[in-house]
C-alpha cells in the first residue's frame, strides 16, 4: 500500500492504513436559522487500519455520527482530505467525483445507519441480497448469501418475502446489519448498530465484526452498549480530546 | 485493495447550457455529465427552469447556446442539435426514452395498449405481427401489467396503469437515456410506491441512465443517485442525493430540503 | 345551344388551368409526394370531386375522350353529371367506355380492364394525408413525411389484426409509392390497389377541400402496407357475378326485393355490360 506524500514522492505505508483522515474541517452553516454556525470538527487528523475496529467515544454532539457520515460521504467535508489508500493511488474523498463517490460505497466501503430508508414494498430478502448484486455478483447467489445472513440475524422466514417498512425497530436495524456485513467491505462504518437490539441479536453482530477484521475489514463504530465495546475495540478515539 | 474503474465515457454531456424566456427565466449555465446507468435528479421549484431543461435534453427545444453532447450506442459523440432533424428524431425514439407527467400526453390513448407499446417497434422498422405482439405482451409484464389487457384502450386504465405502460411502450426499444418529469406527479401515495420500485429495479437491470426532473425530495432520495438543485433558471447546488439532502451548503437548499415534512 | 362552348374551354381559366398542371408535373416528378395548389371554387359542393374535376379541367384537350365513373359506375348522379360538366364546357367527347377513353375521372374505382399508357387516371380525393388518423398537426405530417417516418403507419393494421384476426381496412388501404412516400390512394377498395403497381395509366389524385394533388406516374413500384407475418390480401368472394359470371371482378352486393334476396354483381358496369354483350353474341354466333 502505497500514498503520495506531501512532497509528491511514493512512499510505501507498510502500516496497514486503509483510511486516513488528514486535517479535517467540518461546520454546519444554518442560513436558515439567523446564519448560526456550528463547528465540529478543527483539524482532525486520524488514521485507520486493516482489520482494526476502531471505537468512537465522547458525550453525544460531538460529532461521532458527523465522522461518520464524513467518511461515507455523506456530509461534505469543508476542508482537509479523507483518504482511501488503493493499490497504486489515493482517493481523497473531499474532492473526487460524485460518480466516484457511489462507485466507493458499491466496493469499498460499506455503513450501518441506525434508520432504514428504502423503497416500501421491495422484500426483505432483495434489499440484503442488493449490495451484492451491484457489486456483480449472480441473484441467485447473492439471494443464498441474503438468506444466510437473514437466518443468522433470526429475522423469521415469513419476513424475508415482505418490505421491511413494517417491520419492528429492531428487525428493520437486522436488515441494515445485514446489508452492512454481506458485501465485505474492506472499510465498514458502524453507527451504533446494537442500539435496538436483544442479547443473542447483539452476539450475532459482534461475531460479524469479528469475522471481518478477521478478512481485514477496517471498521469504524459507535456503540453505546459498553459490553459491545470492550469486546470489539482495538482502538478508542476519544472525539472530545482529538477533536478540538 | 483495487481502486473502482470508473466509466470514462459519459453518456451525456451538458455545456453552458442556456435557453432564457426573460431575465432568469428558463435555464442557463447548466454543466453536468451522465454516466452510464445513473440516475440523475433535478429538483426545484415550479419555474426554476427543470422543464425547460429537459425539453433542451429532449430535443425539443433548441438552446440559445451551449452543447448537448450525447454519445451513442456506438461510441459516437454529438451534439444533438448539430446532428440533421432526421437523425435526432431517429434518436428520440430509438436510444432516448422520454416519460411524460402526464400518461395522456405520452400514450396514443385511441389505440389499444399492445399497439402503444408496438409503436416504437414498427418505427423503427419491425414489421412481423407476431413479434410485434409477444414484444409488447412481454412488456406489459415487465411493468407488472396482465397480459389480457393487451387489446385494451388506454382509457381503460387507471392512472398508474397508464405511467407504467407509458413506461413500457418507452422502454420496449431498450433506450440508454430516458427522461422523465414527474413520473409519479399524479399519482396516489400507493401506486407511487409501486412505481418508483418498478422504475428502480428497470433502471438496474437495463443499466439505463435517467434524468428525473421532480419537485418530490423522498422520491429523488429514493431513486436518484445525484441530485441539481435549480433555483431562478441556475443549478445553485450539485452533487449526490443524499449529501445534498442531508448537508444542504446553499441557502436555497437548505430552505427547501427544512421545508419538506420528511426529505 | 350554340355550337361554340359559353364557358372558357373546361370551364376554368387558362392561368388556373396552368399552374394546377404545374402542381401535377412536380407530383409527377415526386411520386405519392402531396403538392398544395391554389384550388378554385367549383359548380359543386365538396366532397362531389371537386379536386378531380379541377384536374380533369386542367389536362383536357379538345380531342379527348372522358369517361367518369362513380363506384365503378357511369350511371350514378356524380358520374352523370361531371360527364355532362364536360360535355357543356369542354365540349368533348364523353363516353362509357373504358377502352375508348383518354381519360377516366373516378370515385373509388379502378377499371377492371387493364389501362394503357395512353390513358390517365384521375381519382378524387376526400382526405390526401395518410398519416391524419394518428397526427392532427399538419406541419408535423409534413415533417413525417419529410423524414420518412412512417413506422405509424403500422399501428392502424396492428389494430385491425388485434382486434379482427386479419387486417381489416378495405378501403383506402395506404400503399409505399416507389420506395419513398406513403401515400393514400382514396377511398378505391384495395381490391384496386395491385392495379396500381406499374401502372401503363399515369394516376393523378386532387383533393378540391384539402387543395392537393399527388401522382404516380406510369410503371411506378407500388407496394401496399403489410406485416410480414400478415401480407396483404385483396378480397375474395364464393360468388361469382350473378350478371356475367365473372370470377375475378369485385363485386358489389344488392338487394333485390323486400324479402332481402341477395345478389352480387360487378362494381364495374362497363366491364360487366361488356361481357354481358360478348356472351350474348357469342350466343347469337352458335345458333346462326
Amino acid at each position: 500500500m502505497s500514498y503520495v506524500s506531501e512532497n509528491s514522492a511514493i512512499v510505501t505505508r507498510n502500516d496497514g492504513a486503509l483510511l486516513t483522515i488528514q486535517n479535517l474541517y467540518k461546520q454546519f452553516e444554518l442560513h436558515t436559522q439567523k446564519n448560526t454556525s456550528i463547528p465540529i470538527f478543527n483539524d482532525l487528523s486520524l488514521v485507520f487500519k486493516k482489520s482494526e475496529c476502531t471505537v468512537l467515544v465522547g458525550p453525544s454532539g460531538l460529532g461521532k455520527s458527523t465522522l461518520l457520515k464524513c467518511l461515507y460521504g455523506n456530509y461534505k467535508i469543508d476542508q482537509g482530505e479523507v483518504l482511501v489508500h488503493f493499490d497504486d493511488e489515493n482517493v481523497d474523498m473531499a474532492t473526487c467525483s460524485a460518480q466516484m463517490i457511489n462507485a466507493l460505497r458499491r466496493n469499498v466501503i460499506g455503513y450501518v445507519s441506525q434508520f432504514l430508508r428504502v423503497i416500501p414494498r421491495v422484500p426483505a430478502i432483495d434489499l440484503v441480497s442488493e449490495p451484492l448484486i451491484s457489486q456483480g455478483c449472480a441473484p441467485e447467489q447473492a439471494i443464498e448469501k441474503a438468506q444466510v445472513m437473514l437466518r443468522r440475524l433470526s429475522i423469521p422466514e415469513n419476513l424475508w418475502n415482505l418490505s421491511p417498512t413494517t417491520f419492528s425497530g429492531g428487525e428493520q436495524q437486522r436488515i441494515n446489519i445485514a446489508r452492512g456485513f454481506i458485501a465485505d467491505y474492506p472499510i465498514l462504518l458502524l453507527d451504533e448498530p446494537t442500539a435496538s437490539l436483544d442479547h443473542r441479536n447483539v452476539q450475532v453482530v459482534i461475531e460479524l465484526i469479528h469475522e471481518a477484521k478477521a478478512h481485514g475489514t477496517a471498521i469504524v463504530g459507535i456503540f453505546h452498549d459498553e459490553h459491545v465495546r470492550d469486546q470489539v475495540s482495538d482502538v478508542t478515539i476519544n472525539l472530545a480530546e482529538v477533536a478540538q | 485493495m483495487k481502486k473502482p474503474i470508473l466509466e470514462e465515457n459519459a453518456v451525456l454531456s451538458v455545456q453552458s447550457c442556456q435557453k432564457l424566456y426573460g431575465i432568469n427565466r428558463g435555464c442557463q449555465d447548466i454543466n453536468f455529465d451522465l454516466y452510464p446507468g445513473e440516475v440523475l435528479g433535478i429538483v426545484g421549484e415550479s419555474g426554476s427552469g427543470k422543464s425547460t431543461l429537459l425539453n433542451c435534453l429532449s430535443g425539443n427545444n433548441q438552446p440559445d447556446h451551449g452543447a448537448i453532447i450525447y454519445r451513442d450506442s456506438v461510441g459516437m459523440a454529438q451534439d444533438i442539435y448539430e446532428m440533421n432533424e432526421a437523425r435526432r428524431r431517429l434518436l428520440m425514439r430509438s436510444e432516448f426514452g422520454i416519460v411524460k407527467q402526464n400518461p395522456k400526453d405520452g400514450l396514443r390513448m385511441r389505440v389499444s395498449a399492445g399497439a402503444n407499446i408496438g409503436e416504437r417497434l414498427m418505427a423503427v422498422g419491425d414489421r412481423h405481427y407476431g413479434d410485434i405482439r409477444t414484444k409488447a405482451g412481454d412488456w406489459l409484464t415487465q411493468v407488472e401489467m396482465p397480459k389480457d389487457r393487451l387489446d385494451d384502450m388506454p382509457f381503460e386504465f387507471s392512472g398508474g396503469m397508464q405511467q407504467r405502460l407509458q413506461i413500457a411502450r418507452v422502454l420496449v426499444t431498450r433506450p440508454r437515456l430516458v427522461l422523465m418529469d414527474e413520473p409519479t406527479g399524479g399519482l396516489d401515495v400507493s401506486v407511487q410506491a409501486k412505481l418508483l420500485d418498478l422504475i428502480r429495479s428497470l433502471v438496474s437491470e437495463l443499466n439505463l441512465s435517467v434524468i428525473m426532473v421532480t419537485h418530490d425530495l423522498a422520491v429523488a432520495r429514493l431513486l436518484c443517485d445525484r441530485l441539481l438543485v435549480m433555483q431562478q433558471s441556475r443549478v445553485i447546488e450539485q452533487g449526490l442525493t443524499d449529501q445534498v439532502l442531508d448537508d444542504p451548503q446553499h441557502p436555497y437548499t437548505q430552505l427547501l430540503v427544512s421545508s419538506v415534512l420528511t426529505p | 345551344m350554340p355550337n361554340q362552348s359559353e364557358y372558357n374551354f373546361a370551364y376554368l381559366d387558362e392561368q388556373s388551368k396552368r399552374t394546377i398542371r404545374r402542381g401535377l408535373l412536380k407530383a409527377v416528378a415526386i411520386p405519392g409526394h402531396q403538392v398544395p395548389f391554389a384550388g378554385r371554387e367549383m359548380p359543386m359542393p365538396y366532397g362531389w370531386g371537386t379536386g378531380g374535376v379541377q384536374v380533369t379541367a386542367s389536362i383536357l384537350g379538345a380531342d379527348d375522350c372522358l369517361k367518369v365513373i362513380d363506384q365503378g359506375s357511369d350511371d350514378t348522379t356524380n358520374a352523370v353529371s361531371i360527364r355532362r360538366f364536360f360535355d357543356k364546357t369542354a365540349l368533348v367527347e364523353t363516353t362509357t367506355d373504358t377502352e375508348a377513353a383518354t381519360v377516366i375521372q373516378t370515385r373509388h374505382r379502378i377499371p377492371e380492364q387493364p389501362l394503357t399508357n395512353n390513358q390517365i387516371l384521375v381519382f378524387q380525393v376526400p382526405i390526401p394525408e395518410p398519416l391524419r388518423f394518428i397526427e392532427p398537426s399538419e406541419s408535423e405530417t409534413m415533417k413525417m413525411h419529410a423524414l420518412e417516418e412512417y413506422g405509424v403507419m403500422h399501428v392502424k393494421l396492428y389494430e385491425d389484426i388485434a382486434h379482427h384476426g386479419h387486417i381489416a381496412t378495405t378501403y383506402a388501404y395506404p400503399v409505399h409509392v416507389n420506395g419513398r412516400y406513403v401515400m393514400d390512394p382514396s377511398p378505391i377498395p384495395k381490391f384496386d390497389n395491385p392495379k396500381m403497381h406499374m401502372s401503363d395509366a399515369l394516376l393523378l389524385f386532387g383533393a378540391g377541400r384539402e387543395k392537393r394533388l399527388y401522382a404516380i406516374p406510369p410503371y411506378t413500384d407500388v407496394k401496399s402496407l403489410d406485416f410480414d407475418d400478415h401480407p396483404f390480401e385483396i378480397q375474395q368472394w364464393d360468388q361469382s357475378c350473378a350478371l356475367c359470371g365473372c370470377e375475378h371482378s369485385f363485386l358489389d352486393e344488392v338487394i333485390v326485393n323486400d324479402e332481402g334476396e341477395r345478389m352480387f354483381v360487378c362494381s364495374d358496369s362497363h366491364f360487366c355490360q361488356q361481357r354481358v354483350n360478348a356472351k350474348l353474341n357469342m350466343s347469337e354466333a352458335v345458333e346462326v
